[in-house]
């Protein structure tokens, strides 16, 4: 079997809402799949579902072929999670945790351990207490990849941590596939995603609107540009490639898909006061790709 | 920054503090009502009842002025919701002082302006409204719940008596001030905090019977607020104690978070420590570690429950001698010394009773908070069986259930021995022991509420508590059907070791209480893990 997560029409409804609306999707075994989408897509629902901590309306999940709802303890096994928010026992320090944590789930690679403890130069020694939240995120993350799991499974495993640490958790990923591990990576951020991922399912409102490997989703890649200006800026309406355009006072903000130059010859002679290019949040992507209807507000 | 905390803390407190406000108010004035639609007849046969029971003294003061409204009114309100706002009062200051440090939210205001000691005044101003708001409420209902009746209960009395109770709820909430800033860990103050309130109930309890014992009462503000005797003798100096206690506290709270401030390494040194991993191998070991400081408070003020009853069984024992009291309990005439000693010592395990049944709420409500703060998913997402898991936070309490009530037991065992009370050892223990089952009663209930009802649990178990002990208060006063009354838990307990236990009764309540946990637990075993 070559299947890690299967899930077939898998539905969680919160009072008449979907959370998670039949959501059909496969992970093969050694993929990295990145699963994106903003805040209150259905993200931790899924997760949760696939972790049999909630069970589902309608529809089924499995993972290595275990029902993720009724056979938790022997999918588990082979299950290493890390949440998006971290808690753990306040008057517990960090290595006694790690210790608790790696008996509990049974299997630990201690070298491995000892070496990601110094790679994310995590202090064990301090209660859990006095830890912030960056810290918090670290031991999940250390628990999880030493435990060599086979299934890792990341609900924005990034939010808190310096971009250094940033780094180190990318290296984690690489050594994960490498080794032939599975990950499953929730993200809301597009380049992490970018950067680890060997297929990217996109989730809006509870629903898989979009499922590919990174050369399908070229469509997707985008800047946005920010311009000032003295006064009003200059009309780029119906420029190739740009869209999402907004105006605010004196400032021009537009996602680019493309090449930028043809927006930048019209906003040079214009003589901007500030000209900014970042990667466009999920929001504002899928403001120029969908446009507005049930969607984020521009406001 | 300004006074952004102030506001933040007072718009949480305030509603809270209008709450107990009504609530005290209107039982203040129920009372009141019931009482003067007696006959004078009927008044005196009451006074004459619970002036000599020992029992009702022990829960709730030495009685006076009982003839009259105002008199009864305050002495039976003062002693019931005395430990009310005392309860309510250290909740709330250890989760203001010591739940928001924990959180992190604290930080938030530390990242701005203000220093911690100003932070914590700010908190400590909206406290101090939130009393204010309380006082007046009270107030307000106390006035005018006593309009109409014989003579009507004047503006200064009422005024006294809802400052007396908020006085009391203030000196709790320095108390949780203090606690909080001595622990790591919320639970942690609030169990401190626990110990202390035990303590000075104790002494409240203990000073009520004991003529020689007396004294105790003027060194406990539960003493203190009784002896104000508002509506009637208005003694407000001895308020004074309370304002003294509390200021106290506060300084000295206010004098170890400057001291924090300035980074002082008495507490930054239990920030490192070495890894003990002794009982960090499994799910359920790993309880016990994450629990024991909980476990470890309770088993001491059982212990020194235990002693005190122990020590004081003997003088106690030859004031009940010579009341009804004992007549009561053990359903004779003319006990002996010996038998005395073990009446007095049934109801120091009553109390014990109804104190561990507190815990077992507290045990539950951290359970409760487990699942709700997210902690619990690092364990449910591990190769282990969920229900698993439940039976052995379940067998954590009932541990801790069989620990206190030996505990109690066994110290009460030796201060017996040392005072020659004549009582068996075996007699104590299994006193202790039966003291325990309306505990594990409750429960059976808190798992059937965790599974199926997780977000009421914690509210029904205290009002269950509160409802047994109204029931009993009021119940057998105003001639309740045998129906209400058997809704109490309490109404259940004899009061071992004077008299004989309820087997059956007691085999019953554990019966139940298993079946109800367990459908609980089964429930828990697939129902949704809610986390906030
Ligand atoms: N326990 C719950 N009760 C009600 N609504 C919920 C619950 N959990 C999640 N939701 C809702 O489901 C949607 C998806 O949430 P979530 O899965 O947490 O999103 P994400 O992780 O992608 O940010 C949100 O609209 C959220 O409000
Ligand atoms: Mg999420």
């Amino acid at each position: 079997m070559d299947i890690a997560i299967k899930t077939e029409h898998l539905t969680k409804c919160y009072g008449g809402v979907a959370a998670l609306d039949s959501l059909t999707l496969e992970v093969k075994k050694g993929e990295v799949l990145g699963y994106l989408g903003p805040n209150g897509a259905g993200k931790t629902t899924t997760i949760r579902l696939l972790l049999g901590l909630i069970k589902p309306t309608s529809g089924r999940a499995e993972i290595f072929g275990l029902d993720a709802a009724k056979d938790k303890v022997a999918a588990h096994r082979r299950i290493a999670y890390v949440p998006g928010e971290a808690h753990f026992w306040p008057s517990l320090t960090g290595e006694e945790t790690l210790h608790l944590l790696g008996n509990i789930h049974g299997k630990v690679d201690q070298k491995y351990r000892s070496e990601l403890i110094k790679r994310f130069r995590f202090d064990p020694n301090k209660k859990v207490r006095t830890y912030s939240k960056g810290n918090h995120q670290k031991i999940a993350l250390i628990a999880a990849f030493s435990a060599r799991a086979d299934l890792l499974i990341l609900d924005e495993p990034t939010s808190g941590l310096d971009p250094i640490m940033g780094q180190a958790f990318r290296e984690c990923v690489h050594e994960a596939k490498a080794n032939g591990q599975t990950v499953f990576l929730s993200s809301h951020v597009l380049s992490e995603v970018e950067a680890l991922c060997d297929r990217v399912a996109i989730l809006r409102s509870g629903t898989l609107i979009e499922l590919g490997t990174l050369a399908e989703m070229r469509h997707l890649s985008a800047v946005t540009i920010e311009a000032t200006f003295d006064s009003k800026p200059p009309v780029v309406k119906n420029i190739k490639g740009v869209s999402g355009l907004r105006i605010a006072g004196n400032t021009l903000t537009a996602q680019v898909h493309g090449s930028i130059a043809p927006l930048l010859e019209v906003l040079t002679p214009a003589r901007p006061k500030s000209l900014l290019s970042r990667e466009p949040s999920l929001e504002e992507l899928f403001l120029s790709l969908y446009g507005e209807e049930q969607g984020v507000r521009s406001e | 920054m300004g006074s952004v905390l102030y506001y933040f803390t007072f718009r949480r407190t305030w509603r809270g503090a209008l709450i107990w406000a009504f609530i005290f108010g209107a039982s203040i004035a129920a009372t009141a009502i019931g009482y003067s639609g007696l006959d004078p007849g009927a008044r005196a046969t009451l006074a004459a009842t619970f002036s000599t029971n020992t029992g009702v003294m022990v829960l709730i003061g030495v009685p006076y002025h009982l003839e009259i409204v105002s008199g009864f009114t305050a002495w039976r309100t003062m002693g019931l919701l005395a430990p009310m706002a005392t309860i309510w009062g250290l909740l709330t200051a250890t989760r203001y002082f010591r739940g928001e440090e924990e959180s992190g939210r604290g930080e938030f205001f530390l990242a701005g302006q203000t220093t911690p000691r100003r932070s914590a005044m700010q908190t400590l101003a909206a406290l101090a409204a939130g009393l204010g708001l309380f006082t007046v409420i009270t107030a307000t209902g106390i006035w005018l719940g006593g309009r109409g009746q014989d003579s009507g209960f004047d503006l200064e009395g009422s005024v006294i008596f809802a400052i007396t109770l908020a006085l009391l709820a203030a000196t709790f909430m320095a108390i949780g001030f203090f606690t909080s800033q001595l622990a790591a860990t919320r639970r942690q103050a609030a169990a401190m905090a626990g110990v202390v309130f035990a303590l000075f109930f104790a002494m409240r309890a203990i000073g009520s019977v004991v003529t020689d014992a007396r004294w105790l009462l003027d060194i406990t503000p539960f003493g203190w607020a009784q002896h104000v005797h508002p509506l009637t003798d208005n003694n407000w100096p001895w308020l004074l104690p309370l304002v003294g206690l509390t200021s106290l506290l506060v300084a000295a709270g206010l004098w170890v978070v400057g001291r924090r401030d300035m980074g002082a390494s008495l507490i930054a040194d239990h920030d490192t420590a070495p890894a003990h991993t002794t009982l960090l191998h499994n799910v359920w070991t790993a309880a016990l570690r994450l629990n024991r400081g909980a476990l470890l408070g309770w088993t001491l003020a059982f212990a020194f429950a235990g002693l005190i009853f122990g020590n004081f069984a003997k003088p106690a024992g030859t004031i009940l001698n010579s009341s009804d009291a004992l007549q009561h309990i053990t359903g004779e005439l003319g006990a002996a010394g010996t038998q005395a000693a073990a009446a007095f010592m049934g109801i120091g395990f009553f109390m014990c009773g109804v104190l561990v049944m507190v815990m077992v709420v507290g045990l539950l409500n951290a359970l409760r908070e487990d699942e709700s703060s997210g902690y619990l998913d690092n364990f449910l997402v591990q190769p282990v069986r969920r229900w698993t898991l439940f039976v052995g936070r379940g067998g954590l309490v009932v541990f801790g259930l069989i620990l206190t009530a030996l505990m109690a037991g066994l110290t009460c065992v030796i201060a017996s021995r040392m005072q020659q009370t004549g009582v068996d050892w075996w007699q104590i223990v299994r006193a202790a022991l039966f003291a325990a089952a309306p505990a594990f009663f409750l429960l059976g209930l808190g798992m059937l509420l965790l599974g199926f009802r997780p977000r009421l649990m914690t509210g029904v178990l205290y009002g269950y508590i509160g409802w047994s002990f109204l029931m009993e208060m009021i119940g057998t006063l105003l001639n309740f059907n045998h129906l209400l009354l058997n809704t109490s838990i309490l109404h259940h307990m004899a009061l071992l070791p004077a008299a004989e236990p309820r087997w059956a009764t007691t085999g019953l309540m554990l019966g139940v209480a298993v079946v109800m946990a367990a459908a609980g637990i089964a429930r828990l075993n697939y129902r949704d893990i809610e986390t906030d």
